[in-house]
């Protein structure tokens, strides 16, 4: 009986860890950049997104044949030329939150963090710090983030009128798993 | 002399043309219109899931950029601005229960969205990012 009582009380261990984990598959990135002759934009919305609040992990997972341009031939380039996504297909970010204790729960509030981790775009991995917003809103963690990278650190090639840093945009809603 | 004049304007206006049609048909060609190509494969939700998680290689020959033709019984549907995606689960994973995921940019019909009911799916195959194998520009399709 004792055996079943310790059995089933190490059973629960793993639960206190359940309840601050978020999740989502539809979170978003955009990014942009301009050049002399036209504007260079695109949208994902199939962004996967974890955050553990037990201990401030972070986690982003993208498709990157998911990213949509208006124009046709754009996205045919950016896939084949530039991103290589046949060889490289997804992109990821794994990091921690910094101050993720001070993220309450129980009450709405906006939260502005410092997330450090490392981002692998085409194969390449660096350490990244950016800036960022998180809001608990009804439960839910809403996040925000706007950063900058040089294209040249992740060895994608440009064109000439391209410019060497691009801007992405970060947003996502998630959920309690 | 007007024998040259008429041989200058002809080649201006080809070249007109010329450089119109490369500007329409290929700088500004228009995204594939998947819903009206017809499908390379048609299989179970289930069976995609399988081939890509456990051979990878072998379902992105298969599969991967490619219009296909998928079935079954989705968990639920999420919504996400004007995109509606249905979801099929199969197994957990990092981020959650995962499976296949079709994303459609129009409106479902509202039969589609009774629970339990087998919907057949058309859509391009953008591939599987390690948790989920992603279908988009998707339609639903008749029974067959």
């Amino acid at each position: 009986m004792k055996k079943l009582i310790a059995i089933s009380l190490l059973a629960l261990i793993p639960l206190a860890g359940m309840g601050q984990k978020f999740l989502t598959k539809t979170g978003k990135i955009s990014f942009f950049s301009s050049t002399p002759m036209e504007d260079i934009e695109a949208h994902n919305q199939q962004v996967n997104v974890s955050l553990d609040l037990s201990d401030g992990a972070m986690q982003f997972k993208v498709l990157i044949k998911s990213f949509v341009f208006e124009k046709a031939l754009m996205q045919e380039h950016f896939n084949e030329n530039y991103m290589e996504s046949d060889t490289y297909p997804t992109s990821t970010f794994k990091g921690t939150i910094k101050d993720f204790k001070k993220i309450d729960l129980s009450k709405n509030g906006v939260y502005k963090v410092e997330v450090t981790g490392d981002l692998t775009i085409h194969g390449v991995t660096r350490s990244v710090t950016t800036k960022g917003t998180i809001e608990v809103k009804g439960g839910v963690l809403v996040g925000t983030s706007d950063f900058k990278i040089k294209l040249a650190d992740y060895k994608v090639k440009r064109p000439k009128a391209v410019a060497e840093e691009i801007e992405i945009k970060v947003s996502f809603e998630a959920s309690k798993l | 002399m007007k024998r040259k004049v008429l041989i200058l304007i002809v080649l201006a206006v080809v070249a007109a043309i010329s450089l119109w049609a490369v500007y329409r048909y290929v700088y500004n060609k228009p995204h594939r219109d998947y819903a009206s190509e017809s499908a390379a494969h048609t299989l179970t939700a289930d069976s995609l899931y399988r081939v890509y998680s456990s051979s990878a290689g072998v379902a992105d020959s298969l599969y991967t950029g490619k219009v296909i033709v998928v079935s079954g019984v989705p968990e639920k549907f999420e919504k996400i601005d004007t995109l509606t995606v249905a979801v099929f689960v199969m197994d957990e994973g990092d981020f959650g229960p995962q499976g296949v995921r079709c994303t459609f940019t129009g409106k479902l019909p509202e039969e589609a969205y009774r629970p339990g009911n087998l919907l057949n799916i058309k859509g391009y195959c953008t591939g599987y990012n390690g948790e989920d194998v992603i279908l988009e520009s998707c339609v639903p399709v008749p029974s067959i």
